[in-house]
């Protein structure tokens, strides 16, 4: 397992390759759910306020 | 039946294909993620002259790859976007831009990595990293000029011609490697007399592009999602306000 982690001594330079890939990309990933949660939301809101207004 | 990609201009057929294909490209995403993975890592050979670094090849090429393919795409929906005036080729090109940027990063940052190691140093200003630099640098610039005006037409306006003129700098970042004498070795994917690497290199090769183009339309179809529901909120409050 240890022989696995040091990459015949290169684990310093290979595992950071993945880590960093795989925090950028999830992060990106993440912020672009997020803004269309977001979007969503406020979309339902303004549909209901206008349905509310088109009652009055 | 012809062709016609105007079909696909419009927002309201966007979503609905968008929403269909959404959990398809998710599916193949992770699917190619995880076999990508375990071939890259456990079950593909050392190389005979970089042993164990070569596994940062499976990132670093299909990154690159990317940043370069995205980068044409952007350009194509902005010329689009600019001579058709379609409003969903403008909204690809700027969701297309942070996720080009972010491969371009990856690329750079993995090179890094593997040059250490393999040339003992970080970085040298030759003509493939230098170009590659300068792309990085066109995506930053694109998306700066996006909201760099208070009126959002003359953003894309701007930035969509940046991003044509910064074509050019795509077959100088293919060529570098040809045209100059550099430190990072030729291709060996994409040339004449096919792939000149073993097969067992080549598939975890595949399956981390595939991870990163479905990676790519995945994200793609969230934030242009995401930005005509905005657009859809915007245009039922100025109603209001007006109204």
């Amino acid at each position: 397992m240890a022989e696995f982690f040091e990459m015949g001594g290169h684990g310093a330079y290979i595992w950071p390759c993945y880590g960093i890939t795989a925090l950028l990309l999830i992060t990106l990933l993440a912020t672009s759910v997020k803004s269309l949660s977001k979007s969503k939301k406020d979309l339902l809101v303004m549909e209901q306020l206008s349905q509310k207004e088109s009652k009055i | 039946m012809a062709f016609n990609i105007n079909a696909f201009a419009n927002p309201k057929r966007f979503m609905w294909l968008s929403a269909l294909l959404l959990p398809w490209v998710a599916v193949i995403t992770v699917l190619a993620t995880a076999a990508g993975l375990y071939f890259a890592l456990f079950d593909s050979p050392v190389d005979y002259q970089q042993g164990e670094t070569v596994r940062i090849m499976y990132i670093h090429v299909p990154a690159a790859t990317m940043s370069i393919a995205i980068y044409v795409s952007m350009a194509i929906a902005s010329a689009m976007g600019l001579i058709w005036k379609h409003p969903l080729s403008d909204l690809a090109a700027k969701c297309m831009s942070p996720i080009g940027a972010a491969f371009t990063f990856l690329a750079l940052i993995t090179g890094s990595l593997w040059g250490k190691p393999m040339w003992g140093t970080w970085w040298v200003w030759d003509a493939r990293l230098t170009s590659e630099l300068l792309l990085l640098f066109l995506y930053m610039g694109h998306m700066a000029l996006l909201n760099a005006f208070d009126d959002p037409s003359r953003g894309t306006k701007s930035a969509g011609i940046l991003c044509i003129v910064g074509v050019i700098n795509v077959p100088i970042i293919k060529f570098s490697v040809d045209w100059w004498n550099t430190l990072h070795q030729p291709a060996s994917l994409m040339k004449s007399g096919g792939p000149a690497i073993h097969p067992d290199m080549l598939l975890p090769l595949g399956l981390m592009w595939l991870c990163f183009m479905g990676y790519f339309v995945l994200v793609l179809f969230i934030r242009m999602r995401s930005e005509i529901i905005a657009s859809k909120v915007r245009a039922l409050r100025l109603r209001q306000v007006h109204g």
